[in-house]
C-alpha cells in the first residue's frame, strides 16, 4: 500500500511538470499551429536563469519569478524575430527554423554555463511527511499544488477574460475574429508570454523536483510535449494538463512494473501511437467536422 | 599569326609542373614526418560535449608535458582534434580524414563505445594506430591488431564489482540497476557470472541513458528494505544517474551503494550532494595515488578547467602517454613498428592506474581501485592490482 502511494505521488510530481511544458505547448499550437519544439530551449533557459538567481538570492521565489519572467521573454523574442515573418509559409518552413532553434539554444546554454550537468539544490519546503503509511517528500506535492495552481490561472485566462476568449476565437477561425476585430498580432504576443511563462515556471520545478539541471534536459520534454498535447487534444488547457498527469502517471506505473520490457520514454510513444490509431484527435478533443 | 597555346596544353603543362615538383618535394623530403601527429576524435558537441571536452583536455595536458620536455624523440608531438557528434557515421568520416588528410601516424579515440567500434575499422584497415581511451566494447579491439585499449573492460569491472560486494561488505541480497547498454549489460553479466550463487539478486531494472526518475525502482526497493532483503545496491550507471542515488536517500534507503566508473566525476557529487556520502565506486582512477604524474595532472587540469578531473579525462591522458613511450621505443613512424611497441608495453604506471601489460586483443591488464566518497571527495578504500584477477 505504502508503495503504491509513493508511485503514485511521484508519477503525479512527474506529470505536472510534463503538464506545465505542454500548456505552453498548446497555447501555441492552438493559434498559430505551429509545432513549437523551441518550447524545450525556452524551458531549459527557464531552468537555467532560475539556478542562477537562486545562486545569487537564495531565493526560491525569486529564482521560479526570474525564470518564469526569462522564459516569457524568450518566447515571446523567438515569436517575432522568427516565427512571425514566416507565418505566410507552410507550416513545415516554421518547424524547421523551430529545431534548429532549439538545438541553437541547447549548444549556447551549453557553451555559456558548461556542458556538465549543474547539480541545483533549492531549500523550499522539502521535509519528509507521513502519508498514509509512507514517507513522502513535501517537494512532490508542492510541485503538484503549483501546476494545478498555474492551469486553473491559464485556464480562467483563456475562458474568462475578453483577451482569453478573442483568443479562443482566432484559435478557431482567424479570419472571421479578425473580421469581428479580434487583434490576432496582440492575442499571439499574449499567448507566447504566457505559454513560455509557464516553460520557464517547469524549468524551474525541474531543478527544484530533481535537484539537477542540463543544457540538453530540453530533449526529452521536446518530444514528450507534443505528446502530452496530443493525448490532450491539440490547444486545449484542461487536456494538456489532464495529458501531462496522465502520462507522467502511465509511465510511472509501467516502469515500475515491467522494468524489463521497455524504458520509461518508450511508454510516451506507445501512448501516442494507440491514441492516434483510435482517438486522433485526443482523449479530451472533440472531432472536428471536415 | 602566331597561334596562341590552346587550353589544353597550357592545362597540360601545369600538370606537368605540379608533377615534377611534388616528385621532387617527396624525394627531397628527410624521412619521418617534421612534427608527430596524433589524431583524436572525441563528442565535443552535444549531450555527450561534458565528456569529449574532458577527454580532450586530457590529451592536450598529455602532449603538453610531452612538448615541454622535448617532444617524442627531438620532434614536437601536434594533436589534431575533432568532433564525432556522438555519431558513428561522423566517426568514421573524422577518422578518414585524419588517416588520409592529416596524414596521422597514430590515433586516440576520446569518445564512446558505439563512435569508437565504427571508427576502429577503418584505422585497423589503414594500418594505422588506434589507442582507445575508456571506451568499453569488446569488439573495439577483438581481432584489430592496430587497435588497443588502455581502460578498463567491463567484464572485469564487473568481477571485481562482485568480489567487493562480497568480500567486503559481506552482501547477500543486491538490487541491481542498471543502464542498458552493451557496458551496463556486460558489467551485469559478469558480475552475476562472478557471484554465482553467493548473492540473491533481489531486484533488477534496466534503464535507458535519459533517465532522471528512478522512483518507479527505488519505491520498490525500499519495499524490500523495510522487509528486510535488501544488503546493498548495484548501481551500473554513468554520472548524471547521480539523481537516482539522491532520490535513494530521500526515500531513506539506507543500503550501501555500489557505483561503477561512470560515477567517476566530481559532477556525480555535486548532483547527489550529500546522498553521494559513502558511495563506493569501481574505478581506474586512484586521486591518492601519490606518483608525481598523478599529481601534475590532477594540477594542470584544475587550472585548466576549474573543476577536478575524472576518469575520462585521465584515460585519454593516458592513452596520448602510452602511444608517446611506443613511439619513441619505435623510433619510426609506420603503423606496424609503433602497434608492436604499444604492444609490447610493460609497467606503465600511469594516472588511471598502472598498466601491467596489453593482451594479445590490445587490452590493458591494470590496477582497478575502489574509490569511496567523503566529505565530499572521491578517497581510496581499497586497490586490486593482481593480474590474473584483473586479465579481461
Amino acid at each position: 500500500m505504502a508503495e503504491i502511494i509513493l508511485q503514485v505521488v511521484d508519477g503525479l510530481a512527474i506529470g505536472s511538470i510534463y503538464a506545465g511544458i505542454a500548456l505552453g505547448l498548446t497555447l501555441v499550437y492552438g493559434l498559430l499551429r505551429i509545432l513549437h519544439i523551441a518550447h524545450a530551449g525556452v524551458y531549459v533557459v527557464g531552468a537555467y536563469t532560475a539556478y542562477m538567481v537562486y545562486s545569487a538570492t537564495g531565493s526560491p521565489l525569486a529564482s521560479m519569478a526570474a525564470a518564469m519572467a526569462s522564459s516569457a521573454l524568450l518566447g515571446f523574442l523567438i515569436n517575432r524575430l522568427f516565427y512571425k515573418p514566416l507565418l505566410d509559409q507552410p507550416r513545415y518552413v516554421p518547424l524547421m527554423v523551430s529545431i534548429a532553434l532549439f538545438i541553437v539554444m541547447e549548444e549556447l546554454v551549453a557553451n555559456v554555463f558548461g556542458h556538465y550537468p549543474k547539480g541545483f539544490h533549492v531549500e523550499f519546503l522539502s521535509r519528509d511527511i507521513s502519508l498514509a503509511g509512507a514517507t513522502v517528500n513535501t517537494r512532490k506535492i508542492v510541485v503538484f499544488v503549483i501546476v494545478l495552481a498555474a492551469t486553473l490561472l491559464t485556464w480562467a485566462l483563456t475562458t474568462k477574460t475578453r483577451l482569453g476568449v478573442a483568443s479562443q476565437a482566432a484559435a478557431q477561425d482567424a479570419e472571421t475574429a479578425m473580421t469581428l476585430g479580434v487583434r490576432i498580432p496582440l492575442i499571439i504576443d499574449f499567448n507566447f508570454l504566457l505559454g513560455s511563462a509557464l516553460a520557464g515556471l517547469a524549468g524551474f520545478l525541474y531543478g527544484y523536483y530533481y535537484g539537477v539541471i542540463s543544457p540538453f534536459m530540453g530533449g526529452v520534454v521536446a518530444y514528450k510535449g507534443l505528446v502530452v498535447i496530443v493525448l490532450g487534444g491539440f490547444g486545449s488547457v484542461m487536456g494538456a494538463y489532464l495529458g501531462g498527469i496522465i502520462l507522467g502517471l502511465v509511465e510511472q506505473v509501467m516502469t515500475a512494473l515491467y522494468p524489463h520490457v521497455l524504458p520509461r520514454e518508450a511508454y510516451a510513444f506507445i501512448a501516442l501511437i494507440a491514441l492516434l490509431l483510435f482517438r486522433p484527435y485526443g482523449i479530451f478533443g472533440r472531432r472536428e467536422m471536415a | 599569326m602566331q597561334r596562341a597555346l590552346s587550353p589544353q596544353i597550357i592545362g597540360l603543362i601545369v600538370v606537368i609542373i605540379i608533377i615534377v615538383a611534388a616528385a621532387a618535394y617527396f624525394a627531397t623530403r628527410p624521412t619521418g614526418p617534421e612534427t608527430i601527429k596524433i589524431g583524436f576524435f572525441a563528442p565535443l558537441t552535444g549531450p555527450a560535449s561534458a565528456d569529449g571536452i574532458a577527454a580532450r583536455t586530457g590529451a592536450e595536458i598529455a602532449v603538453e608535458i610531452l612538448n615541454e620536455n622535448g617532444g617524442i624523440n627531438g620532434k614536437k608531438v601536434e594533436l589534431v582534434v575533432y568532433d564525432d557528434q556522438l555519431n558513428p557515421d561522423q566517426a568514421i568520416a573524422v577518422s578518414q580524414r585524419m588517416i588520409q588528410q592529416d596524414k596521422v601516424i597514430a590515433g586516440v579515440s576520446g569518445s564512446y563505445s558505439g563512435t569508437t567500434l565504427a571508427a576502429s575499422n577503418v584505422w585497423n584497415d589503414a594500418g594505422v594506430p588506434l589507442v582507445v581511451a575508456y571506451a568499453v566494447h569488446p569488439d573495439i579491439t577483438k581481432g584489430k591488431p592496430y587497435v588497443f585499449r588502455v581502460g578498463m573492460l567491463a567484464v572485469t569491472e564487473g568481477r571485481i564489482a562482485a568480489k567487493f560486494v562480497m568480500e567486503e561488505l559481506g552482501a547477500k541480497n543486491v538490487a541491481i540497476l542498471n543502464i542498458d547498454n552493451p557496458f551496463g549489460n556486460s558489467l551485469v553479466d559478469s558480475f552475476k557470472k562472478t557471484a554465482g550463487d553467493r548473492v540473491n539478486v533481489v531486484f533488477e531494472a534496466k534503464f535507458p541513458f535519459p533517465t532522471d526518475d528512478f522512483t518507479p525502482f527505488l519505491n520498490q526497493i525500499k519495499t524490500l528494505e523495510d522487509q528486510g532483503k535488501l544488503d546493498v545496491i548495484l548501481f551500473v550507471g554513468y554520472y548524471p544517474h547521480a539523481v537516482g542515488v539522491k532520490q535513494a536517500r530521500e526515500l531513506g534507503i539506507k543500503a550501501p551503494i555500489v557505483g561503477v566508473e561512470g560515477f567517476d566525476s566530481p559532477k556525480f557529487i555535486e548532483i547527489a550532494g550529500p546522498a553521494s556520502e559513502g558511495v563506493y565506486i569501481v574505478t581506474d582512477f586512484d586521486r591518492d595515488k601519490q606518483t608525481d604524474m598523478v599529481k601534475e595532472f590532477i594540477k594542470r587540469y584544475e587550472a585548466k578547467r576549474n573543476i577536478a578531473p575524472d576518469m575520462v579525462a585521465a584515460s585519454s591522458f593516458d592513452a596520448v602517454m602510452v602511444l608517446a613511450k611506443a613511439i619513441e621505443k619505435a623510433g619510426k613512424y609506420d603503423g606496424k613498428s609503433i602497434a608492436d611497441a604499444i604492444q609490447s608495453t610493460k609497467d606503465y604506471d600511469g594516472v588511471a592506474g598502472k598498466i601491467f601489460f596489453f593482451t594479445e586483443d590490445g587490452n590493458a591488464v591494470k590496477e582497478i581501485t575502489v574509490q569511496v566518497i567523503k566529505d565530499g571527495k572521491f578517497t581510496r578504500y581499497k586497490t586490486y592490482d593482481d593480474p590474473e584477477l584483473l586479465k579481461p
